[in-house]
C-alpha cells in the first residue's frame, strides 16, 4: 500500500513573498505614479476643456452679438470703452444688436467686460443684456441715452466665463488694428477680441493665496507666474462686423 | 488540503490586487470616457451650430456675389416680382426675378448701324438658390401675349422647388403664423410659400455635410418708412423726393386703417425721437403708440432700407442737367454746356437725332445721313440742347447757335454761340450782307443760325403792316404828290404760364423792324428798301393805349401788341366804336412813338411824288425782290444788348408785286385822326407754318415748338394759308382783316385735333400752353416741358416755313404712333424697332436732376404684382392735380387718388394697367393691344409714359380725357412720380437658411443636426476706380463719364435673424 508521501505543501518562501511584495509594491508605486500623472494630465486636460468650453461659448456669443451690431447711422451703437492707459485697446464693449428677445422689436443691448470677484479673487467675463423695449425707450430720448443703456448692472448680467481676465477689444478699419478712438465705429470693419482664461479648478487654488486684482494684470508678478501662468489660456477671435463701410 | 487552501489564498491575493487595479483602471476609463463623450457631444453640437451658421453665411455670400456679378456684367437690368405656374396650373414660383439684356442700348447702336438692330434677348434669373439664367426667345418679348415666352423662359430657369429639394423660406415661425419670415401681401389669409432650392456642401469624401438655401428680394418693392412724411400728396406736394410720400397711404392701403393720420403722426413722432430721426430697425415700428404689431403686419410692404442707384441702363451715372446748365455770357462756356448735353444723348442714343425727320410712314428708317450741307441730326441736337439749357438756366436770354460749324469734318468744326450784338454783315446791321435765315432755311441756304433756345420770352405771333394816306394832292399829273404813314403791328404771345417782366428781357430790350420793304412810286419818289429804314423801338418807351401806363410785363398766356401807330384802329367816329378782336381790349396794345426824342431811329411818314396811280387813287407797290436779293427781307427782332430774344423774317414779295390802293380825297387835319376815311389799308400776316392749313403742316404745325426763325409773308394772298390778309372792299372797313387774330391767340395756329390746347380761345396763365422753368429741374419729368423742334419729312410744302412740328418732348405721355390716338408719335411701339431709340421719354433714362449716386426710397414699379400695388399707391396717396396754372385747368386740384382701396379710383386704374403690362396678360382686355410688344418689366422709368392712361382716349380723372388736357396736365402724373420710382433697386434682402447634416446612406435622407437662419439687408454701391465720374472730359472714349462701374461694393445694412 502506497503510503502517500508527506509532501510539504508548496508555499512561497519568505523570500518569495518579500520579492513578490516588493514587486507588487513596486508595480503599485509605478502604477500609482502613472495614475497620478495620468490623473494630473486628465485633470489638466479637463480643466483646459472646461476653459475652452467656456471660452468657445463666450467667443461664439461675442462674435454673434458684436458681428451684427447695428452701427448704421450712429457710431455709439457700438461702443468700446474703458481704454487702457496707452489707449491701444478697450476693456469693455457695448453694442445695440438684433437678438430674438421678449421685447416688441429686435434690437437689444449687449455688453462684454470682466468683473472682479473679491471672494474668489478672480475676474469673470460678463455679458450685459437689455431687451428691445428698454433699448427703444432709451434711444427714443433726445439725445439718445446710451449711457443708461450701457450701464453695467448686476441684474442684467450673465456670466460667460468664470475665470477670465485681460479682456481686450481692438478695432480695425483695414488690415491692421488701430486705437479704438482712431475712427468711429461706423468705419470699423472688424474687432479683435482677446482674453485669458483658466479653469475653475485652477482658479480655486488662488482663493487661498494672496491675490489682488492688480496681480491679474501684472504677468511679471511672481504670484502670477506661479499660480496663473501655468494654467492660463489665451483666446483670440476677429469679429467681422457685418455693417461696415 | 490545507496546502491547497493556502495556495488558493495566495492566488486570491494576487487576484484581489489585480481586480482592484482593474477596477481602478475601469473607473478611470469610464470616467474619462464619460467626460470625453460629454465633451464630444458638446463640441459636436457647437460644431454643428457653427457649420449651420457658416452655411447660412455662405448662402448670403453666394447670393450677394452672384447678384453683384450679374449687375456688373449686365447693367441693363430690372427687377420684377413674378409668379409663374407649372403646366398643371399649380403655382411654381413667386419671387423676385432679375431681367437683363446682354448688350446695352449704346453698345448695340454705337456706331449707328445701317439698319435697325434687333434688341438682344431678355434673360431671366430668379433670385433664389439653384436658379439659372435663361434667355427668352428672340425677338423678345414676343408680341403675342398668349405665348408669354418671357414666363416660359422663367419656368425653365427655375430649379426644382418641391418639399424634398427646397425650403420654404417664408416658413411659419409659430403655430398659426400667417406672416412667416418674409410676410404676406395685404389682405392675404395665409402666408405664401416662398421656396428656394437647397444647395449642398460636401466634405472631402463627397458626402453632404451641410446645405443652404437663399431667397432674395428687392427692397425697392416696398415703401420706405424711414423716409415717408405725413403730409398728403394733395396738389402741392410735388413728389420730388420720397420724403413727400405720405405714410397714411401705407396704413390705408396695407391695413385699411380708418385713422391713418393718427398712426402716421405717431410713427413720425417715434421716428423723430431716434438718433438721426431714423428708425434704427424695422421692427421698431412695433413701438408706435398703441400699435404693438404694426411692424409685423406691414413687413411685406414696408421697409426702412430701400433705394436705387442713379444709373442709366448702360450702367453709367446719370448726367445731372442741373449741374451742366448755368447762366453764362461766355460763348465757350455755353458751347460746352450744349456739347455736354449732346454728347450725353448721342452716347446713349446714337440715333436720337433721327427723330428730327420722322414721319408716320417711315418711323424706323435710318436713312438721313449727316452731310455738310444738311447736318439734320446735329442741328436737331443743338436745338434740343439749347431748349434744355434755356429751360433750366435762370435768365431769359436764349441760347443762339450760329450756322458756322460742320459735323462732317475731322476734327468737327463746332457751331459757335452768338452773344451780344450781331456780327458784321448780319441782317440787322448796316449794311446787311445776309439774312438770318434765307429762303433755303436750314437745309439749302446759308442760314445764319441753326438754333435759338426756347426761352421765357414773348414770341412773335402776328404781324400787320398798315399803310395810310395822309395827303394826296395834286392827285394827277406828273407832279402828283403823296404823303403816307407806314405803321407796324407786332403781336407777341407769352406762351408760358408765368408773366414775363420787362426786366427779365435783359438790358435795354427793343423791337427792331429791320429792312422794311421798299415801295415803288413809279420811279419818282420811291421809298427805299433796306437798312436805311430800320426802326428800332425801345420797349421801355411803350405806353398802353388804354391808360398810358408803361409796359411792365407780358402777361402769362396772353398777347401784347406793340405798334408804331399812335391811333390804331381808330374809330370812324367817337360815337361809333368799332368792334373786332383788338378793339375791345386796347389794354393789350402798346404804342412806341417813332420820334427822335424817344430814342427811336427811323421814320413812319413819307412824302414824295408818284406816277403810281390807279385812276385818282394813290397806288403804291411793294417793290418786288428777286431770289438773288437779300436785303429786302424784313426782319422782326426782339432783342437786347446781349443779342436776339426772338425774331421772325419776311420774304417780302418775291416774283410779283403787291399794291396798296388808297382813296382819300379830302383828308382833314390832323392826319392821324381823320374821320372821313373810308378805307384803311392793312397787310396782315400771320406767321405761316403755324397755321391749321391742310396737311401735312396742319398735323404738325405748332407755334410753340421752337424759337427758330420763322417766316411771314407780305405777299401771298392764298386765304387758306392764313398768312396774308389783304383788307379790301367787302370787308369791314375799320377792322383788322378777317381770320386775323391780332389781339388774341390764333385759333387757326393750332390744330386742336393734334395739339389740344384751350389757349386758342382764352388768355391767361391757366390756359398758357408752355412752361419754361428758368430754374433747376426738380423732376426729370420736366423734360416733357422741353420744346421739341422735330419736324416733318417729305412735306410737299416748304417745311422750312414751318416753325416745326412737335410741341414738347413726349415725356409723360405716349410717343408711340397711333393713327387715331397719337398721330404725332414717333415710335412704332415695337421694342425691337429702330424708332424705339428716338422715343422722347428715353431721355429720362440717362439724365438726372441730382448728382447723388444713391437715391433712397425709390419704389420699383415692377413690383406692383407683389403687393397689389400697395407701395405705389402709398406714393400717390392723396394725389391731386396741381392748382392752376401749373396744371391743366380741367384737372386742377382734382383728386387722382382719394381712396386706394376703392377699385373705381383712378389710382387703381394706374396699378391695373401696370399689372397688365407686367403680366403681358391677355385677359386684360381693357388694354388689349395697347402695350404692343413692350409688355414685360419696365426697363426704365420713362417707359411709364407708354401706359394707356397717358395716351389720348383715357380719362386721367373722371370726365377729363387726355385728349382735352394740355401738355403739362397730361404729363403731370409722370412728372410728379418720376423721382419716386425706379425699375431696379440697389438694396436687397437675402433670407438665408443653413443646415448642418449627418450624412446617411445613398437612399436615406440626411439628418439635420442644426439649422441657422440669417437675414441680411445689403446695398450695392457702384464704384468707379477713378472715383465718381465727374471729369470734365466728355469724350466717351477717353472719359469715365459714360463708363459703367468698375465694380460694386456690398454694404450690409442689417444682419439678424
Amino acid at each position: 500500500m502506497h503510503k502517500p508521501s508527506r509532501q510539504t505543501p508548496a508555499a512561497f518562501t519568505l523570500l518569495e513573498l518579500l520579492v513578490a511584495i516588493a514587486v507588487t509594491v513596486l508595480i503599485v508605486v509605478m502604477l500609482s505614479g502613472v495614475f497620478t500623472a495620468a490623473g494630473k494630465q486628465w485633470q489638466s486636460a479637463d480643466q483646459k476643456i472646461d476653459s475652452f468650453r467656456d471660452a468657445r461659448a463666450a467667443l461664439q456669443i461675442i462674435d454673434r452679438d458684436l458681428g451684427r451690431a447695428h452701427v448704421t447711422g450712429d457710431a455709439q451703437m457700438l461702443t468700446l470703452s474703458n481704454l487702457d492707459g496707452s489707449g491701444s485697446f478697450a476693456k469693455e464693449a457695448f453694442a445695440v444688436t438684433p437678438i430674438p428677445n421678449s421685447g416688441k422689436s429686435d434690437l437689444c443691448v449687449v455688453g462684454f467686460y470682466c468683473v472682479w470677484d473679491a471672494a474668489s479673487k478672480t475676474y469673470s467675463l460678463k455679458r450685459l443684456f437689455r431687451d428691445s423695449d428698454t433699448v427703444v425707450t432709451s434711444l427714443a430720448k433726445k439725445p439718445a441715452d446710451f449711457g443708461a443703456l450701457f450701464t453695467k448692472t448686476a441684474a442684467n448680467e450673465e456670466e460667460l466665463a468664470s475665470c477670465a481676465w485681460d479682456l481686450r477689444f481692438v478695432p480695425g478699419t483695414e488690415y491692421a488694428t488701430e486705437a479704438p478712438t482712431a475712427n468711429p465705429s461706423t468705419k470699423w470693419r472688424w474687432i479683435e477680441v482677446r482674453f485669458k482664461s483658466m479653469s475653475a479648478a485652477a482658479a480655486r487654488r488662488i482663493r487661498n493665496m494672496t491675490f489682488s486684482a492688480a496681480t491679474w494684470e501684472d504677468p511679471n508678478d511672481p504670484a502670477y507666474k506661479n499660480a496663473v501662468l501655468p494654467y492660463q489660456q489665451q483666446f483670440v477671435v476677429r469679429v467681422n462686423l457685418h455693417q461696415r463701410p | 488540503m490545507r496546502a491547497i487552501t493556502r495556495r488558493a489564498e495566495s492566488s486570491g491575493f494576487v487576484l484581489i490586487i489585480t481586480v482592484v487595479i482593474l477596477a481602478l483602471l475601469t473607473i478611470m476609463a469610464v470616467a474619462f470616457l464619460s467626460s470625453t463623450t460629454s465633451e464630444r457631444a458638446t463640441s459636436r453640437a457647437s460644431a454643428n451650430r457653427s457649420k449651420a451658421d457658416l452655411a447660412a453665411e455662405t448662402a448670403v455670400n453666394v447670393a450677394t456675389t452672384r447678384l453683384v456679378e450679374l449687375l456688373k456684367s449686365f447693367p441693363d437690368s430690372a427687377t420684377a416680382w413674378e409668379s409663374v405656374t407649372d403646366a398643371s396650373g399649380k403655382l411654381q414660383y413667386t419671387g423676385t426675378v432679375l431681367y437683363y439684356r446682354p448688350q446695352t442700348p449704346e453698345t448695340l447702336n454705337n456706331p449707328p448701324p445701317a439698319a435697325p438692330t434687333p434688341v438682344p434677348s431678355l434673360f431671366v434669373v430668379p433670385l433664389i438658390s439653384g436658379a439659372e439664367a435663361k434667355p427668352t426667345p428672340v425677338p423678345s418679348p414676343v408680341p403675342d401675349g398668349n405665348q408669354i415666352a418671357r414666363l416660359s423662359a422663367l419656368r425653365s430657369a427655375l430649379p426644382l422647388l418641391d418639399a424634398a429639394n427646397s425650403y420654404d423660406v417664408n416658413h411659419a415661425r409659430f403655430s398659426g403664423d400667417t406672416q412667416g419670415w418674409i410676410g404676406a401681401a395685404p389682405g392675404s389669409v395665409a402666408r405664401p410659400e416662398l421656396r428656394a432650392q437647397w444647395s449642398n456642401l460636401t466634405n472631402s469624401d463627397g458626402k453632404v455635410t451641410a446645405r443652404y438655401a437663399y431667397w432674395m428680394e428687392d427692397e425697392s418693392f416696398k415703401a420706405n418708412a424711414n423716409l415717408m412724411g405725413t403730409a398728403l400728396r394733395g396738389s402741392n406736394t410735388l413728389g420730388d423726393t420720397p420724403t413727400q410720400i405720405p405714410m397714411q397711404g401705407l396704413f390705408k392701403t396695407a391695413l385699411n386703417s380708418t385713422d391713418p393720420n393718427t398712426i402716421a403722426n405717431d410713427t413720425s413722432s417715434l421716428r423723430a425721437s431716434f438718433p438721426n430721426s431714423l428708425l434704427f430697425e424695422y421692427r421698431a415700428l412695433n413701438h408706435v403708440k398703441d400699435q404693438p404689431t404694426l411692424a409685423d403686419s406691414l413687413k411685406f410692404v414696408a421697409t426702412i432700407h430701400s433705394g436705387a442707384s442713379n444709373l442709366s441702363r448702360s450702367g453709367s451715372k446719370r448726367i445731372n442737367l442741373n449741374k451742366i446748365v448755368s447762366g453764362s455770357t461766355d460763348r465757350a462756356a455755353i458751347r460746352t454746356q450744349l456739347d455736354q448735353i449732346i454728347k450725353t444723348v448721342t452716347y446713349h442714343l446714337p440715333n436720337f437725332g433721327q427723330r428730327f425727320y420722322r414721319t408716320a410712314a417711315d418711323k424706323n428708317s435710318l436713312d438721313v445721313p449727316e452731310t455738310s450741307a444738311a447736318p439734320h441730326r446735329t442741328i436737331y441736337l443743338n436745338k434740343i440742347a439749347a431748349n434744355i439749357r434755356d429751360y433750366v438756366d435762370a435768365d431769359s436770354q436764349p441760347t443762339v447757335v450760329n450756322n458756322d460749324g460742320d459735323p462732317t469734318t475731322s476734327p468737327v468744326k463746332p457751331y459757335t454761340i452768338r452773344i451780344g450784338p450781331p456780327p458784321a454783315g448780319a441782317l440787322w446791321t448796316t449794311p446787311p450782307t445776309h439774312p438770318i435765315e434765307t429762303s433755303g432755311g436750314g437745309t439749302s441756304g446759308a442760314s445764319e443760325i441753326i438754333a435759338i433756345g426756347k426761352e421765357h420770352v414773348p414770341f412773335i405771333q402776328e404781324y400787320v403792316l398798315r399803310v395810310r394816306q395822309v395827303a394826296f394832292a395834286p392827285r394827277t399829273g406828273a407832279s402828283a404828290s403823296y404823303t403816307i404813314t407806314i405803321d407796324h403791328y407786332v403781336e407777341f404771345w407769352n406762351t408760358s404760364n408765368r408773366d414775363i417782366s420787362l426786366t427779365e428781357l435783359g438790358p435795354n430790350p427793343f423791337l427792331l423792324i429791320a429792312d422794311q420793304p421798299g415801295w415803288d412810286a413809279g420811279g419818282l419818289s420811291d421809298i427805299p428798301a433796306g437798312a436805311s429804314r430800320d426802326i428800332k423801338l425801345p420797349l421801355n418807351s411803350a405806353r398802353n393805349l388804354a391808360d398810358s401806363s408803361s409796359l411792365v410785363s407780358f402777361p402769362a398766356g396772353s398777347v401784347v401788341v406793340l405798334t408804331t401807330d399812335p391811333q390804331p384802329f381808330s374809330t370812324p367816329s367817337a360815337s361809333t366804336p368799332v368792334t373786332g378782336p383788338l378793339t375791345p381790349d386796347l389794354t393789350r396794345v402798346y404804342n412806341i412813338p417813332v420820334t427822335p426824342d424817344n430814342g427811336v431811329t427811323g421814320l413812319r411818314t413819307y412824302s414824295g411824288q408818284t406816277q403810281k396811280k390807279s385812276g385818282s387813287e394813290l397806288r403804291l407797290n411793294i417793290i418786288t425782290r428777286t431770289t438773288g436779293q437779300t436785303d429786302y427781307e424784313t426782319e422782326l427782332v426782339l432783342g437786347n444788348d446781349l443779342g436776339i430774344l426772338e425774331s421772325a423774317w419776311g420774304a417780302g414779295a418775291i416774283g410779283s408785286f403787291i399794291s396798296v390802293n388808297i382813296d382819300n380825297p379830302t383828308p382833314p387835319a390832323p392826319a392821324e385822326n381823320r374821320l372821313d376815311e373810308t378805307k384803311y389799308h392793312f397787310r396782315g400776316s400771320s406767321l405761316r407754318g403755324n397755321s391749321a392749313i391742310p396737311t401735312p403742316i396742319a398735323t404738325t404745325g405748332d407755334p410753340r415748338t421752337n424759337a427758330e426763325q420763322i417766316n411771314f409773308d407780305l405777299n401771298s394772298g392764298a386765304a387758306n394759308f392764313d398768312k396774308t390778309r389783304y383788307y379790301d372792299s367787302g370787308l369791314d372797313s375799320s377792322h383788322i382783316p378777317a381770320n386775323s387774330s391780332l389781339g388774341a391767340p390764333n385759333l387757326a395756329y393750332v390744330n386742336p385735333a393734334v395739339w389740344p390746347d384751350p389757349s386758342s380761345s382764352a388768355q391767361g396763365a391757366p390756359t398758357a400752353p408752355a412752361v419754361i422753368a428758368n430754374a433747376n429741374l426738380s423732376s426729370i419729368g420736366q423734360l416733357g416741358d422741353i420744346f421739341d423742334p422735330v419736324r416733318t419729312k417729305g412735306d410737299s410744302n416748304n417745311i422750312l416755313l414751318s416753325r416745326s412740328g412737335g410741341r414738347s418732348l413726349k415725356v409723360g405721355q405716349s410717343d408711340r404712333y397711333d393713327a387715331t390716338t397719337n398721330t404725332a408719335g414717333l415710335w412704332d411701339g415695337n421694342s425691337n424697332s429702330a424708332s424705339r431709340e428716338w422715343a422722347a421719354w428715353r431721355l429720362a433714362d440717362f439724365f438726372s436732376t441730382t448728382d447723388l449716386v444713391q437715391l433712397d426710397g425709390r419704389i420699383n414699379i415692377n413690383g406692383v404684382n407683389r403687393d397689389g400695388g400697395a407701395a405705389l399707391k402709398t406714393a400717390l396717396y392723396g394725389y391731386a392735380f396741381q392748382a392752376s396754372p401749373d396744371s391743366d385747368p380741367s384737372l386742377s386740384t382734382k383728386g387722382f387718388d382719394t381712396d386706394p382701396t376703392d377699385a373705381a379710383d383712378k389710382i387703381n386704374e394706374l396699378v391695373r394697367q401696370i399689372q397688365a403690362r407686367l403680366r403681358n396678360d391677355p385677359s386684360a382686355t381693357a388694354y388689349s393691344g395697347q402695350f404692343g410688344s413692350t409688355a414685360g418689366p419696365f426697363a426704365e422709368r420713362g417707359e411709364v409714359s407708354e401706359l394707356p392712361l397717358f395716351n389720348t382716349g383715357t380719362d386721367l380723372v373722371a370726365g377729363v380725357n387726355t385728349a382735352t388736357a394740355n401738355d403739362r396736365g397730361r404729363e403731370e402724373l409722370f412728372r410728379r412720380m418720376a423721382e419716386l420710382i425706379t425699375t431696379r433697386g440697389n438694396i436687397f434682402t437675402v433670407y438665408a437658411v443653413g443646415q448642418s447634416l449627418v450624412p446617411q446612406g445613398a437612399s436615406g435622407s440626411p439628418t439635420v443636426t442644426s439649422t441657422s437662419q440669417l437675414k441680411v439687408t445689403f446695398r450695392i454701391d457702384p464704384v468707379w476706380n477713378a472715383g465718381t465720374p465727374s471729369d470734365p472730359t466728355w469724350d466717351p472714349a477717353a472719359a469715365t463719364r459714360f463708363s459703367k462701374p468698375d465694380k460694386y461694393e456690398v454694404k450690409i445694412l442689417y444682419a439678424g435673424e
